[in-house]
């Protein structure tokens, strides 16, 4: 990989990675430490990595160091199905708002994956190069995902 | 295995594919009964345990950790497990159009394929506004290596050379000043400042304005002179009020240092004429191959950002050699490491000091030799 595809790279996705760390963490510093962190690893791996693969590579070191910042400061809230927050008094301006709610509940495991699908398009195959997590895991989690924001999303609009 | 609200599912799947043996039945119905919320979706617990496989489970396909396989079927049991399946796009065509049928023709299915799809994550533009600094150069890696060996080497020899250097040179001017000998009112200043410089000659100007009956003293004015005073009021054979020499810049080469033979002798340095000491000032003949080696590399790597005001010179002393490692580091590292001479409360040079906000390292002089 070359310089100039280096900062190719930069362009394309540092967006997409800072928004995929800070949908996550909900920590902008951080979220920005973690971006700058993994293009360093880039940089310093330059000659090792290919152009076709940087995006998984950045991807693949910002999961890793977010998962293990996440559970060095013990932020994971354990999802219970039967146990949405029916409480919520506040007004829901419109779905993605909800939803935004919903998916900062799932266990971060889950939320990475449904994220990586959804916001990048990833496969199951090109997230479990991400994750480290089986191809049955990643359907496992998305399917799990997908059940608990309907719950959620079909709980909140019966309450408000 | 012991059932848990983590595999309690497994142990369901297994009970309604018939394949759970009577003590994991009666285990799981003891469990269901601790945890009366996991089995809200079974029917009658008691009529499936005695029948064994023979109930059916309606949630059974939810409970699967599996997408449809290409052979499964729709139906009205595995519809939301489609409906993810073909959010994902894990069906076939065969699959998605019946899929596509059911929604078309069950209002209630319509309706809550609406509900899965809104479960989507749609990204939204979010801008990193440090793009711009993560991006770097061409050729940046490498002389960024290449600066920083070369500073690192100018930073050693400056060490080596500070270290080796220091006790040297005030031991043997300073030798002079013991105190049966001298008086410790002596000042050395190492010129490196222009306006300073100025300042000293305007200091010269008064001095010589004050002492005029020091006639036979030579005194040397330049461009980049400094002022190398001594003042004496003990009982030396020799009496001197006050003595004034300017050194030029020239005369801190090494090249063009001239070393006194009888430096060393301080009992013949007493017994001569104050001015022939003072004048030759003497700064020991360091090999600078490592600072030749520097210049000839900092013309290759182009560094003459770092170097310009060093490069022009045409022969390199050790406190330019000292300065360009400090102001290289500075540069690669953001620091702010600077190359004092420290000095005492009577302003006489007492040591070197390397400074910077974190540390402060001081390397005193020896003057008692």
């Amino acid at each position: 990989m070359t310089v100039e595809e280096y900062n190719k790279a930069v362009d394309a996705y540092a967006d997409n990675l800072y928004r995929f760390v800070l949908k996550n963490l909900r920590d902008d510093a951080m979220a920005e430490d973690i971006i700058q962190d993994s293009f360093e690893k880039l940089w310093m791996k330059l000659e090792d990595v290919s152009a076709l693969k940087v995006k998984s590579y950045l991807f693949t070191s910002a999961y890793h160091t977010m998962i293990d910042y996440i559970r060095k400061e013990r932020r994971y809230v354990d999802m219970d199905p039967a146990g949405y927050e029916l409480s919520h008094s506040g007004h829901y301006s419109d779905l993605s708002e909800l939803l935004e709610r919903a998916i900062q509940n799932l266990p971060e495991d889950q939320r990475a994956v449904v994220m990586l699908r959804d916001y990048e398009g990833y496969s199951y195959r090109e997230i479990t190069e991400i994750t480290g997590l089986t191809e049955s895991q990643v359907k496992v989690y998305i399917y799990r995902a997908r059940v608990y924001l309907k719950g959620y999303i079909g709980s909140m609009e019966k309450v408000i | 295995m012991k059932i848990n609200r983590d595999n309690y599912e497994a142990f369901l799947l297994d009970l309604l594919e018939g394949r759970l043996s009577v003590e994991d039945q009666q285990q799981l119905q003891d469990f269901l009964q601790l945890n009366p919320d996991c089995d809200a979706l079974l029917p009658e617990t008691e009529s499936w345990i005695l029948e064994g496989s023979q109930v059916p489970y309606p949630g059974r396909e939810q409970l699967k950790r599996e997408f449809p396989a290409p052979s499964t079927m729709l139906t009205d049991h595995n519809f939301d497990l489609f409906s993810i399946a073909r959010m994902e796009g894990d069906l076939n065509d065969k699959q998605e159009a019946d899929h596509r049928s059911m929604v078309a023709i069950d209002e209630r299915r319509s309706t809550q394929w609406i509900e899965w799809q809104q479960t989507r994550l749609v990204p939204e533009p979010l801008l990193f506004k440090g793009k711009e600094k993560l991006k770097h150069k061409k050729g940046k890696k490498n002389r960024v290596i290449w600066m920083s060996a070369i500073s690192a080497a100018a930073a050693i020899a400056l060490l080596i050379v500070l270290f080796r250097m220091g006790p040297v040179l005030p031991q043997q001017e300073f030798s002079v000043q013991s105190p049966s000998q001298t008086d410790p009112q002596q000042r050395f200043d190492v010129p490196d400042q222009p306006e300073v410089q100025v300042e000293k000659e305007e200091q010269v100007e008064k001095e010589k304005q004050r002492d005029p009956s020091t006639p036979g003293l030579p005194v040397q004015k330049s461009k980049n002179s400094v002022l190398f005073a001594v003042k004496k009021d003990h009982d030396c054979p020799i009496k001197l009020e006050s003595k004034k020499v300017m050194v030029t810049q020239d005369d801190l080469q090494p090249h063009s240092v001239r070393v006194s033979e009888n430096r060393l002798n301080t009992s013949s340095l007493v017994g001569e004429p104050l001015p022939d000491q003072i004048k030759s000032l003497y700064v020991p003949p360091v090999p600078i191959h490592l600072s030749s080696l520097s210049v000839a590399q900092i013309s290759e790597m182009d560094l003459q950002e770092v170097f310009e005001e060093y490069s022009k010179e045409r022969n390199f002393s050790l406190w330019t050699v000292a300065n360009a490692g400090i102001k290289g580091i500075n540069k690669i590292a953001g620091s702010d490491i600077s190359l004092l001479a420290s000095r005492d409360e009577e302003g006489e040079m007492s040591g070197f000091q390397l400074k910077s906000k974190r540390f402060s390292l001081t390397r005193p002089l020896r003057q008692e030799e």
